[in-house]
């Protein structure tokens, strides 16, 4: 469960299941993304996170279970959660024979949006397309592309938008300027994101859901999914000798489970059991021990440790 | 039924703005000329080659004005296809379907509004051939309910196509596919009257004839305007259509 006191959830699965002849694409499913979060949707190639993407979009109805979007049902209401989500799924659905502008106005007018020109206008101040909003979307490179793409997602001003792999195959620069793009709707929107790239996820998003197979492996903000699958931190220590004495004083701290000795002989790696951040206590133990303390860093469980260690759980158990 | 015509808006310009529909509608246009001057100079020839009081048994509307709009009807089985071949197919190829299903729209309004605008632009393919029934009239042999007739069963026949391509198309994300199965559908629906000629069944061959829609046509260009053919246009168009918002729908089966 997620660590905030918001319960007005923006989205909500619950036992959600799509089966598809010989294969269950999505098993039970059952998590909750608070309002106003960027939520980061992680898994392997086929674990299900388009499926689920597109269930919760409305495009395909579950096999049972059920997911609200902002309270709405997507199969008893498809309409309404049509207007309550904007998707850019994975390849950004855009007519290349079409201007950005005509194609932004085609979608305003889809979404039935009351002034077209007013949300042409917001969404390609905010996407930063005005100097490219008369040319063919087929001449645009493909950071503009997905960049209309996003526009596209934006422009009946969804409350929650859902971004599948928005930054796959972009240049670095583009990379850079979407996740800032990202980072901003979280002033106005809950953001559903999906990617590969787990270093990004860890820069933009609150929260995160893994799924494998289908199936729910974590979920929750990002220090509790990594506090849950590795269960504590990590200090990495460089002191000029660390004596077997001095060793079994450090292992006797209340907050140290482990010392690992590594290839060089000055660098430890001390497991911690604890979340809270001791290295002042731990320093001031160590010099009473007379070690020579060189550098300590707190190096904690990195996100893709995590995922890896959590997926290849769920593939080879 | 707003998004219907937004989307029947996009498919129209799209249209428009394709060079091979207008290349298309020229090939189709000289096709039609050139089978008109044909039959007008066959005619011609038949009559100089009989004797004078036998030249009232040939009938000028039966040698050229049916036969001109037979031959267009025929025509229309091969450029309607390359016409609808697009519609679902592309938009599945592409992924754009994701657009129009992300968005506040049914995917009857998907398909009647690819439906109306490819129907509306395939009529355009007809406004060369008013040149026929002007250089008719001005030749002094006027049928105006025989004319309207033609005009009416082809605009009939031209929105039959146009829905069986378009369920031929939702069937596929290939565009040459549906192309293929489109001429295959319209091709079945001449073959069944083909078939009804040499059945002698009486009951088998009406009802052959009933379900082909060149046997309505033919009733058509006759000037006659009855309950029964409407009924079967429209009975075809609705299940053509039909079955093309049901392979939509098979996304969630």
């Amino acid at each position: 469960m997620l660590g905030y006191s918001n319960h007005s959830w923006a989205i909500e699965a619950k036992s959600l299941r799509k089966d598809y002849p010989g294969l269950v694409a999505v098993k039970e499913l059952n998590f909750q993304v608070p309002q106003g979060v960027i939520h980061g949707f992680l898994g392997p190639n086929g674990a299900g996170k388009s499926t689920t993407i597109r269930m919760m979009s409305g495009l395909l109805r579950p096999s049972s279970g059920n997911v609200l979007m902002c309270g709405v049902d997507p199969v008893l209401s498809p309409n309404e959660v049509k207007s309550l989500v904007g998707l850019l799924p994975e390849n950004p659905p855009l007519y290349r024979d079409m201007t950005v502008k005509e194609f932004l106005f085609f979608t305003a007018r889809l979404h039935q949006v009351k002034n077209p020109e007013q949300a042409f206008e917001r969404v390609v101040d905010m996407v930063k397309i005005q100097h490219v909003a008369h040319r063919l979307i087929g001449n645009l490179s493909k950071g503009y592309r997905q960049r209309v793409g996003i526009a596209q997602a934006l422009i009946h001003d969804p409350r929650l938008v859902i971004l599948d792999e928005p930054t796959a195959g972009l240049d670095p620069e583009s990379v850079v300027e979407i996740r800032g793009l990202i980072k901003s709707l979280k002033a106005s929107k809950t953001v559903l994101f999906s990617s590969h790239l787990l270093h990004e996820v860890e820069e933009v998003c609150d929260s995160i859901t893994i799924i494998s197979q289908g199936e729910l492996l974590a979920h929750g903000t990002l220090a509790e999914v990594r506090e849950r699958f590795s269960g504590k931190n990590i200090l990495d220590v460089n002191l000029v000798s660390l004596p077997s004495v001095a060793a079994d004083a450090l292992k006797n701290l209340p907050y140290i489970s482990a010392i690992e000795t590594t290839a060089d002989q000055h660098h430890f790696r001390l497991h911690l059991n604890t979340q809270e951040d001791v290295r002042p206590e731990l320093v001031r133990a160590m010099v009473k021990l007379n070690l020579d303390v060189r550098g300590l860093q707190m190096t904690g469980s990195q996100l893709e440790q995590v995922f890896l260690a959590v997926t290849k759980h769920k593939e080879h158990p | 039924m707003n998004a219907v015509w937004v989307l029947a808006g996009r498919e129209l310009s799209m249209q428009w703005r394709s060079p091979m529909a207008w290349t298309l509608i020229g090939i189709f246009s000289l096709l039609c000329g050139w089978t008109f001057f044909n039959l007008l100079v066959g005619y011609v020839d038949n009559i100089q080659a009989i004797p004078a009081d036998m030249q009232s048994q040939i009938s000028f509307l039966e040698e050229v004005v049916l036969r001109l709009y037979g031959n267009i009807n025929f025509f229309l089985l091969f450029f309607i296809p390359p016409m609808t071949m697009r519609l679902l197919a592309e938009e599945k190829k592409q992924g754009t379907i994701d657009l129009l299903w992300a968005a506040p729209v049914s995917d009857i309004q998907i398909v009647l509004g690819k439906f109306l605008a490819t129907w509306a632009f395939t009529l355009v393919l007809l406004i060369p051939t008013l040149l026929f029934p002007i250089v008719l009239f001005w030749a002094g042999v006027p049928d105006q309910k025989v004319l309207l007739g033609c005009y009416l069963g082809l605009a009939l026949n031209t929105a039959c196509y146009v829905a069986v391509g378009l369920l031929a198309s939702s069937l596929t994300d290939n565009q040459v596919i549906a192309a293929l199965l489109g001429f295959m559908f319209i091709m079945f629906t001449w073959l069944l009257s083909w078939i009804a000629q040499g059945t002698d069944n009486f009951m088998v061959a009406e009802t052959l004839r009933w379900l082909s829609v060149t046997g309505h046509f033919e009733t058509l260009v006759k000037g006659i305007l009855s309950t029964s053919d409407f009924t079967y246009y429209l009975a075809f168009i609705f299940l053509s259509l039909s079955a093309s918002v049901k392979v939509l729908e098979s996304r969630n089966w």
